[in-house]
């Protein structure tokens, strides 16, 4: 194959740069050692660049407020002197802006978030196709603040750091396990109407479901309850996942025994799921459909019929909201995540990395992007601008206390939201000043629960989640970044397994299909490559786990 | 002198050139159409070479790695192959009939109705459904046959009758979908078989009745055979189309409990090539599509010219 000649230019102007880069860091090191804190132990100095020689182009969605603007942006140009050039769309864009400008392969920018779920794609993949560059090397040099997140927080190393053993990703965008926490919520007034105390079984499950469905807690004299109203077969996982400890949910039918992988959506436990599902279609605590539009659920909720729904806490929030409109006088509350039946309940997270940035091989300044990067999200300024705000406007530091934040582990005292923030004269939440400034919420943001619960801390409601999800978190089987070629592969698998598997569960559910044809079904999908499937995730498991030795 | 004149060569160079000179305007006119076409329909055919090989965006379409027929044997050996290609036929074929024969009925029917006032609100009313975007006709579908608070299962239960999941199963999937096809264009199609009525000479109906021939044989004999040739070329026209029809219709209205009626080849090519990013694959299942096409459109064509003489060439 011809080599690229703008890849092959790019790669030579890689290579002279690590050089110059590299005697300038050490020098620069050399100078100023142990004068500016936690970031000078070794890879850069502040500013990373004269202030104003270097402006770097970044492209990813936009925030509320917008990058660049607000107090926040402001301080971290004036500490890094790098300039950005923003390159963001609103969110829902951002996807087909990015693939086209991939696709093209042409004026990229420095940086770019690969967006929710790598929608863009695999940064292995666009490794491969010479779209970016590798980043374990620029890491070591560059980025200790990102260095030791890699070595310590090792959740989030398989989002970024693929089998091989080499950094892909960067400045992983967070989905912290307990202020993501979702589950399925029902009213209240209906359960104590009933005479219910709130399900803890899946056995309470079907009480509570049927209850809802024939004994009209609505009380029009009609059976027009939808006890259970799923806007997709997999929110009904979230009974599975911890009444049954199947490892379906956001561990997407992997589970691991001894390291030895297998496929739950196959396994023996997957039928009683389906046969606990079916109970309840044939009971009429789920719509004939199964499966609902959140129009139908906002009608169902603003007429009383709505019984229970799968969702966060702004979405519980919404739906109480729309009871108090619709003058019920009703709440929706949350229920505990069942328990299997040896007892035990746990609460299975969303992957831990949502999103992750990457350098593009067009890049005339990795170095600097990567400084930039690791002083933006990795260090403890970036993530005390980003979750804090500025020190002693939106912040102090209690220095009797320490952090648990993965980011400030090696820092000194926790941060405390001041006063003023607490307490907005407008009355505005702590999360909506922080925006306003510039923090919170964009796609390089370091989220994590601390800050989270820091947050919420007086708000009763998010609190009591917290208490309830925190003991019991369980991590999902995390998503590897396999090589092109199994990337490949999986995506032709995937498409064969899993619409077999949603319509052989749908009509299991329904009835449509008796489950004495489970057996049918599991060589249905043995035959459409479960097998294959298994032992390519087996494969980036084991190749993952021997990358860390 | 005419540039005519000046063009040297074969006398039959010479007799295209004076032809092309005469026809300017006309040659004129067509430009654009010309272009658009070779712009957009015939330039972009050699994108069909990644059919064939392993596409990369970053190598481009003529450095992408050759790998013969490797997408097409991933295509024809996939679970779904059998079932989208049966979906896929059986659902245009009923479309076909239907969608092509409501029309002409309804064109028929307006024809005979004299009050020019009641039949032009008549035809407006029922080709405005044909502006209505696909998403509104599928809430709409949703809306009307939902179990919840759909209409239709709201009037079946105030008759006493047991609510009918329609969305859900697949008996009901394409009198669904082929149902609400009818509803949204057969107006816009009869347009123009309304034209051509208008085209039939007044005289022969006349000279027919004073025949003594009735209305229905009217209708065989001079209506019918009147837009004979409209209806045919139309039909050539519309089989030319009839494969890619429908492809976002069907992503919106389908799940898990119709996919054996609804999946057909171009959802699992969108399923697959474009939101899985196997560009390479998409383009070998929208080939063997296309080929499927060219097909049927040759056979029409064929026996059309064979039974009524009229074809598209």
């Amino acid at each position: 194959m011809v080599t690229h000649g703008r890849l092959g230019m790019a790669a030579v102007a890689a290579v002279l740069a690590f050089a110059l880069a590299a005697t300038h860091a050490w020098a620069a090191g050399e100078a100023d050692s142990g004068a500016a804190g936690s970031t000078a132990e070794s890879g850069y100095t502040l500013p990373i660049v004269e202030p104003g020689s270097v402006t770097l182009s970044y492209a990813g969605w936009e925030h509320p407020v917008g990058f660049g603007d607000g107090p926040v942006w402001q301080q971290i140009l004036e500490d890094t002197g790098v300039e950005i050039d923003w390159q963001v769309v609103p969110s829902n864009e951002y996807t087909t802006f990015i693939k086209t400008r991939i696709a093209a392969a042409a004026d990229l920018p420095d940086m770019l978030t690969l967006g929710w779920n790598y929608v863009v794609g695999s940064p292995v993949d666009l490794h491969a196709q010479g779209a970016t560059i590798k980043l374990t090397e620029l890491v070591n040099r560059y980025a200790p603040n990102t260095k030791r997140l890699l070595e310590e927080f090792t959740e989030m190393r398989p989002a970024l750091v693929a089998p091989d053993g080499e950094v892909y990703a960067t400045a992983a965008r967070t989905v912290p396990p307990i202020s993501n926490y979702k589950n399925w919520y029902v009213r209240e007034d209906w359960l104590e109407k009933l005479g219910l105390d709130k399900p803890e079984t899946l056995e309470d499950w079907l009480t509570v479901a049927k209850a809802f469905a024939t004994q009209d807690p609505n009380g029009n004299g009609e059976q027009d309850e939808v006890a259970l109203s799923p806007r997709t077969l997999w929110q009904l996982e979230w009974f599975g996942s911890s009444g049954l400890d199947l490892d379906i949910y956001y561990s997407f039918g992997f589970s691991l025994d001894n390291g030895v992988l297998s496929y739950d959506y196959i396994s023996p436990k997957y039928r009683d799921y389906l046969a606990f599902l079916n109970e309840l279609y044939e009971a009429g605590a789920m719509a004939q459909e199964v499966t609902q539009s959140g129009q139908i659920q906002n009608s169902l909720n603003a007429d009383d019929r709505l019984g229970g729904f799968w969702t966060g806490i702004g979405g519980v929030l919404f739906r109480n909201r729309l009871l108090r409109e619709s003058d019920i006088a009703g709440t929706y509350t949350w229920t505990p995540l069942p328990k299997n039946p040896q007892g035990v309940s746990r609460y299975v997270h969303e992957p831990l990395v949502g999103a992750a940035t990457v350098i593009t091989s067009q890049s005339k300044n990795p170095e600097v992007a990567i400084k930039w990067l690791d002083y933006v999200w990795a260090s403890p300024e970036g993530y005390l601008y980003a979750n804090y705000g500025l020190e002693g406007e939106h912040y102090n530091i209690n220095p009797q206390k320490s952090s648990a934040s993965p980011w400030l582990k090696h820092f000194a005292g926790l941060p405390e939201y001041s006063d003023a923030i607490r307490n907005n004269p407008e009355g505005k939440s702590v999360q909506s000043v922080l925006a306003d400034i510039g923090s919170f919420n964009h796609p390089l943001y370091a989220d994590d629960d601390e800050s989270f619960a820091a947050r919420f801390s007086e708000d009763p409601f998010s609190y009591e989640l917290t208490q309830l999800a925190a003991p019991i978190a369980v991590s999902p089987f995390p998503r590897y970044l396999g090589s092109p070629e199994q990337d490949r592969r999986l995506r032709a698998l995937r498409e064969e397994i899993n619409p077999t598997q949603e319509e052989w569960t749908f009509k299991f559910i329904t009835g449509q299909e008796s489950l004495d044809r489970f057996d049918d079904y599991v060589a249905t999908m043995k035959r459409v490559g479960v097998d294959e499937l298994v032992e390519i995730i087996q494969q980036q498991h084991d190749d993952y786990t021997a990358s860390l030795r | 002198m005419t540039p005519v004149a000046r063009v040297r060569g074969s006398p039959r160079a010479n007799r295209l050139a004076k032809a092309l000179f005469q026809d300017r305007y006309l040659w004129l006119l067509a430009v654009p159409a010309v272009v658009y076409y070779i712009l957009f329909h015939y330039l972009p055919m050699y994108g069909l070479l990644i059919a064939f090989k392993d596409f990369s965006p970053f190598l481009g379409i003529l450095r992408s790695p050759w790998v013969g027929f490797v997408w097409f044997e991933q295509f024809f050996t996939s679970i779904h192959f059998v079932r989208t290609v049966r979906n896929t036929l059986l659902l245009n074929f009923y479309g076909f009939f239907f969608n092509f024969t409501v029309p002409i009925i309804f064109a028929l029917l307006l024809n005979e109705v004299h009050n020019s006032l009641f039949r032009r609100w008549v035809q407006t009313i029922s080709y405005i459904p044909h502006f209505v975007s696909i998403v509104v006709v599928v809430g709409l579908i949703n809306a009307m046959f939902n179990t919840e608070n759909g209409l239709v299962n709201t009037v079946m239960g105030r008759l006493g009758m047991e609510t009918v999941p329609f969305l859900i199963l697949p008996g009901w999937f394409r009198p669904l979908y082929i149902g609400s096809d009818i509803w949204q264009h057969f107006g816009w199609r009869a347009i123009i078989y309304l034209a051509a009525l208008t085209a039939i000479d007044q005289e022969q109906y006349d000279a027919a009745w004073v025949d003594g021939a009735n209305r229905w044989q009217q209708l065989r004999f001079i209506t019918l055979p009147g837009i004979a040739p409209t209806i045919i070329i139309l039909m050539i026209l519309y089989v030319g189309q009839m494969m890619s029809v429908g492809f976002e219709k069907i992503l919106l209205m389908y799940g898990p409990g119709t996919y054996e009626t609804a999946d057909v080849i171009s959802t699992f090519v969108y399923r697959r090539g474009i939101a899985g990013g196997d560009y390479s694959f998409a383009a070998a299942a929208g080939l063997f599509n296309s080929v499927i096409n060219l097909v049927l459109i040759l056979m029409v064509n064929r026996m059309s010219r064979q039974f009524t003489g009229t074809s598209l060439w």
